[in-house]
């Protein structure tokens, strides 16, 4: 039914008009959906205070769940950036080599896409911009490439809070999810390589820098992939940049241009090796927990496990009993990366990296920083959560099923850049739109995990273009006030890359893998 | 003189604080609430959530 549909709509509606017509952020606009969503689902879909509350503890599981990631993740950040190791890293870099095309895949690709692993938040373009700007970009270049490098690593940066959005929104194993999520950002990585060399040097460098971008482009997919695809998944998108800058690094010598007086010294070497020695820290420890099954049990014993009772509207739609998201305390992702932080921060104590008040600064400017995010999510994820449980989403999938039939597929990558857009996330495009991208491929018959990583896809690539991220990118090139500029030149490669993975995922239904 | 300009971004910050507890703390004894068959104290927990949303609307 057409005004059930629209009903059901409204949430979404609302806080994309918010964000869009009056520029509100996801913390205003987000509290703003549930309460749309709670009304609608008590008024027209037979929701009743009891499911609505159990459905908010539901939402409190899973808003946990993604938030000690997005918390832990800055944390790191903060406890790398506040020792000077971001700055050093991004000195010694546009060293190596003078080729234009080279610096831009070097620092604005396989640079950005290493601090999209790790950080996230518009850091990449952030950093980058300026650095390139240093270098001779135009301002406009500066903001181009790097905002293109880093959108393939997206979804399993940030330490993969995207992905774990996308696994709590629609409750399958992230197993499940990771191998066709890695396939198609590992492809859609190949078009931000060259759009990169496209951006900084003009056509003709396409062909002169076709080698670099398909051997970089190759080892950060396959190794984003092979992490993703082992339960890694949470340094896939940092694991991919990190061994893609360290393989730029070694192929710099033959892509030197006509310089490089002053290579790096010995010294600068230790200071760049001590710089990475956080991030090192923090791929050991991965691999110890997930690697290691006696550490892994031990550590997984202790899981915040709560059970839910059946739950049904007065119009009878069904939600089964069952466990809500299970959170293991200390083997969780986000406290992975608490322990990383910890033992990062210790190594950069003792090289004497730190001035006086560094770990409260830390701590404060990460508390800061996360808290307006944090609100958005917990009302996202509250709202997607109350639509879900009240049969809202089901009517929305029916209705989007109906209309749009075989070309849903076509549908998904776009549906996802559109909620980043939109939200200003990857993550948030996951909490809104996946369950609803989820039951639609259900009701027509496609597969689970091809559609959900046509969604995540859509969403890394799209959030690149959010307002959010354009206006940190062009106040740290110095084109604030001329975001417009941005936005219109960045649209073309990033339409151009969501129509590349919108054919992908049409030709992978036709040849049976989705 | 940095301090008065911070002010309004620490208000802020503040507000949004007790915002996200309003949203999230009155969850856990809301479980308990809803499984021991109390109505009216799941009303109020909602009602206290609710108002964590409004808050932090206003807020940010």
């Amino acid at each position: 039914m057409l005004v059930d549909w629209i009903l059901a709509f409204t949430p979404i509606l609302v806080i994309l008009f918010l964000m869009i017509r009056f520029q509100w952020g996801a913390a205003k606009a987000g509290p703003a959906g549930w309460l749309v969503a709670v009304v609608v689902a008590a008024g027209r879909f037979g929701a009743g205070v009891e499911l609505l509350a159990l459905a908010q503890v539901k939402a409190l599981l899973l808003t946990v769940d993604v938030l000690l990631i997005i918390w832990a993740a800055f944390l790191l950040y903060r406890v790398a950036d506040e020792a000077g190791a971001i700055a050093i890293i991004g000195e010694a870099l546009p060293q190596l080599t003078a080729d234009r095309g080279m610096q831009a895949l070097l620092i604005g690709w396989a640079f950005a896409s290493f601090l999209q692993g790790v950080g996230g938040f518009g850091v990449p373009v952030a950093i980058t911009a300026p650095l390139l700007v240093g270098l001779g970009f135009s301002p406009l270049v500066a903001v181009l490439i790097p905002s293109i490098g880093h959108a393939w690593a997206v979804t399993f940066g940030s330490l993969a809070s995207s992905f774990q959005a996308l696994i709590a929104a629609t409750g399958l194993p992230g197993e499940t999810l990771a191998p066709m999520s890695a396939t198609l950002l590992g492809l859609a990585g190949f078009g931000c390589g060259f759009m990169v060399a496209h951006a900084a040097d003009g056509w003709g460098a396409l062909r002169r820098l076709a080698l670099p971008v398909l051997l970089l482009g190759t080892v950060m997919g396959v190794v984003q992939y092979g992490l993703a695809t082992n339960g890694l998944w949470n340094i896939g998108g940092f694991g991919g940049g990190m061994v893609g800058l360290a393989v730029g690094i070694l192929i710099t010598p033959w892509y030197r241009g006509e310089r490089s007086q002053g290579s790096e010294s010995g010294l600068k070497r230790r200071s760049v090796m001590l710089a990475f020695s956080g991030y090192l820290a923090l791929i050991a420890i991965t691999l110890v927990i997930q690697l290691i099954p006696p550490v892994r049990a031990f550590l997984g014993q202790f899981a915040i496990r709560v059970s839910f009772p059946e739950m049904r509207t007065s119009l009878g739609f069904l939600t089964p009993a069952g466990y809500g998201r299970v959170i293991p305390l200390f083997r969780h992702a986000g406290a992975i990366l608490g322990y990383a932080s910890l033992i990062a921060y210790l190594i950069y104590k003792r090289a004497g990296m730190y001035r006086v008040g560094a770990a409260q600064r830390i701590v404060s400017g990460t508390i800061r920083r996360v808290m307006s995010s944090s609100l958005g999510i917990a009302a996202m994820v509250a709202m997607a959560v109350v639509m879900s449980h009240s049969g809202m989403t089901d009517t929305l999938a029916r209705g989007l099923a109906d209309a749009v039939g075989s070309f849903f597929p076509l549908a998904s990558p776009w549906i996802g850049a559109l909620g980043a857009f939109m939200t200003g996330s990857n993550t948030n495009s996951n909490v809104i739109f996946a369950m609803l991208q989820k039951r639609t491929a259900e009701l027509l018959g496609y597969g689970l995990p091809l559609i959900l990583g046509a969604q995540t896809t859509g969403g890394a690539i799209g959030s690149v273009v959010a307002p959010t991220k354009i206006i940190v990118g062009a106040s740290t090139a110095g084109m604030a006030g001329r975001e417009g500029t941005v936005l219109r030149s960045l649209l073309v490669y990033i339409a151009i890359l969501i129509a590349g993975v919108t054919l992908l995922v049409f030709a992978f239904t036709k040849v049976g893998m989705g | 003189m940095s301090e008065h300009k911070d002010s309004p971004g620490r208000d802020k910050f503040r507000w949004q604080t007790i915002a996200l507890s309003l949203i999230l703390l009155p969850t856990l004894p809301l479980y308990f609430m809803v499984n021991a068959g109390h109505p009216w104290a799941t009303w109020i927990l909602m009602a206290l959530i609710a108002g964590g949303m409004i808050l932090g609307m206003w807020v940010s």
